[in-house]
């Protein structure tokens, strides 16, 4: 069961009413049919960012032979989806990895029955369940019941977007390393500078660029943002986040650590910090073990000032709970901390309101418009609800 | 005789008992949903009961008297439970228990103790279609012994049916996999084959 499943379920149970403003959000879920109306527009558009909203709407665009760019910061597409080869015996996701909704939403995001393929995913369902508090290392293995989720057998979420949506688009619509500092939709047409000085112009841009990227101030609008807008944006909450792996001589570790209680991790979305066999149903014959953290918790981690201090205060953790077999068996490791990535600045959101997401969906003008994760009106902090929140703020755009 | 001998401890729990029997007599079949942590994931139990052994006991209090018919039973089981995509149990299982309910009265309650032998079938691979359909593509046997303490509440609603619920806390212990405990919550319907 996904999170969306278990808090439904969670309420049926009369136990889940702090989900509330969660199930309210999901009721408003998009259409999840294989046919998108076909979009008509004549103007030209500007896309910042290829994260998984901007990938999406690029894909629409160019589904309806709309004109369009795609501006990136770095230098791929992705954002916060991002992977490594060559690190374990399979590929690893360094940004999203679980697919929080049934296997069907790859239809939904590619939505063309002309694409003919297959994915083969992993029912997640980590069996052996463990957690850490007070010193202890307490059995939870009977939560296995209540989660149940997705993730990919053998390629990555980077692979479906390269696969899947980037061949639509085509790369040479993308360009890339291009961070944009200044929007001015004063004029007819709008204009968008790059950090390199670039100017483009086109008839509507939308942004995707991060939360906190836009609460950072890093993009500046001329003229500035309606109040509204403003105070809309104040509301999300987008904390730090890090994803660490570490490959080991021996396994040591259960398939799932909850470095929180049950309740304060079921309770708190905005805090997570659980350690999780990285190889769990994967064809590979390495020991790798994940960390992924959000919120508060994972502060003390992505706050540090290297990587060595990060790794060593890691295995000193892990030495504490498995009596030394950390350190022992180490081998090597990657960390992705994601709020020192310059154009990212952190994992997900939390806390946007349905109001302050129907107010960012709301275009500026009529030239200039939001999506991402944050605003998605499906499912707010995954990379579908991202795509979804691209795909269908395009058909506000070219009203 | 060692049921006799593990049972013979009873006699002195209670106060007055008029009749016993010693027969082993096929008393009712039974189905149920059955289902770990009730509703997250779903499943089906059928069983046949047996009464091994029966005795009446007179109560006294207050100077009325009530009987309560007590007997020792057992039940073998099939069941299925398991989770769509992810898994499916299969469960031969034998409780063993006592079952007592006071004449005149439409309830009864029981309690027993179960050992089964499980079967998880856990899916590894599922694939996904871009069409939208999707399906397990790889499965792994995981067979588990199923130790289990289970308490049914359940009342007559005619002569021969009737309804019950029930809880029970099993345990699984697996040949290469991690143990974990379940808590099976069970709403079945319970046909009776001779009157107890």
């Amino acid at each position: 069961m996904n999170r969306e499943e278990f808090i439904k379920k969670s309420l049926l149970l009369g136990v889940g009413a702090a989900y509330f403003p969660s199930i309210f959000l999901v009721c408003q879920k998009e259409n999840g049919d294989s046919s998108a109306a076909s979009l008509n527009y004549d103007g030209e558009v500007l896309i910042i960012g290829a994260g998984a909203a901007g990938l999406m709407a690029a894909y629409r665009l160019a589904q309806n032979q709309i004109r369009f760019r795609v501006l990136e910061a770095s230098a791929t597409f992705g954002g916060r989806v991002k992977k490594i080869q060559d690190f374990a015996d399979f590929p690893i996701d360094l940004g999203a990895e679980w697919i929080h909704d049934e296997p069907t939403i790859f239809r939904d995001m590619i939505r063309n029955d002309q694409v003919d393929g297959s994915i083969d995913l992993i029912p997640y369902n980590p069996s052996e369940i463990k957690g850490w508090r007070n010193g202890k290392l307490r059995n939870h293995s009977f939560f296995s019941t209540f989660y149940s989720e997705y993730k990919f057998k053998s390629t990555t979420w980077y692979d479906f977007f390269e696969d899947f949506i980037v061949p639509t688009i085509g790369l040479n619509n993308m360009t890339f390393n291009s961070p944009v500092n200044e929007i001015d939709y004063s004029g007819n047409r709008v204009s968008v500078t790059t950090t390199n000085g670039t100017v483009y112009e086109a008839d509507k841009v939308l942004v995707t660029a991060s939360i906190n990227v836009l609460q950072g101030g890093l993009i500046s609008f001329m003229p500035a943002l309606p109040q509204s807008k403003i105070n809309a944006l104040d509301e999300f909450y987008m904390p730090d986040g890090l994803k660490v792996f570490i490959q080991f001589s021996e396994r040591f570790y259960p398939d799932m650590l909850l470095m929180q209680g049950l309740f304060s991790m079921l309770s708190d979305e905005s805090e997570e910090k659980i350690y999780y066999d990285a190889a769990f149903k994967k064809d590979s014959n390495q020991n790798i073990l994940g960390l992924f953290t959000v919120g508060p918790v994972a502060s003390s981690f992505t706050n540090m000032n290297t990587e060595q201090e990060l790794i060593n205060a890691i295995l000193a953790e892990l030495d504490e709970i498995f009596e030394g077999k950390a350190s022992h068996t180490y081998q090597k490791h990657i960390i992705q901390n994601w709020s020192k990535e310059p154009y990212v600045r952190g994992s997900y959101n939390f806390e946007g309101t349905s109001s302050a997401i129907s107010e960012m969906l709301k275009g500026v003008d009529g030239k200039i418009y939001f999506a991402g994760e944050a605003i998605s009106t499906s499912v707010q902090a995954t990379v579908h609800g991202a795509g979804q929140s691209g795909f269908y703020q395009m058909e506000e755009l070219v009203k | 005789m060692v049921k006799r001998q593990f049972f013979l401890p009873l006699l002195f729990l209670f106060p007055l008992i008029t009749h016993a029997q010693n027969k082993l007599q096929l008393t009712d079949i039974s189905a149920s949903y059955f289902a770990p942590f009730a509703i997250y994931d779903i499943g089906a139990k059928a069983g046949v009961g047996f009464s091994y052994w029966k005795w009446d006991q007179i109560k006294t209090k207050k100077e009325r008297s009530k009987t309560v018919v007590h007997q020792v039973y057992f039940e073998p089981q099939l069941a299925y439970f398991g989770n769509r995509n992810y898994y499916y149990s299969l469960l031969a299982n034998l409780e063993t228990g006592w079952k007592w309910q006071t004449q005149g009265n439409k309830s009864y309650s029981s309690l027993s103790v179960g050992l089964g032998y499980l079967n998880r079938s856990e899916a590894l691979t599922l694939t996904a279609h871009l069409d939208g359909s999707y399906s397990v593509a790889e499965w792994e046997n995981r067979p588990a012994f199923l130790p289990s303490l289970n308490y049914r509440w359940g009342i007559q609603l005619y002569r021969s049916f009737g309804l019950y619920t029930g809880l029970s806390y099993a345990y699984q212990i697996y040949f290469q996999h991690t143990n974990a405990g379940l808590l099976f919550f069970e709403l079945g319907v319970c046909y009776a084959l001779s009157q107890s």
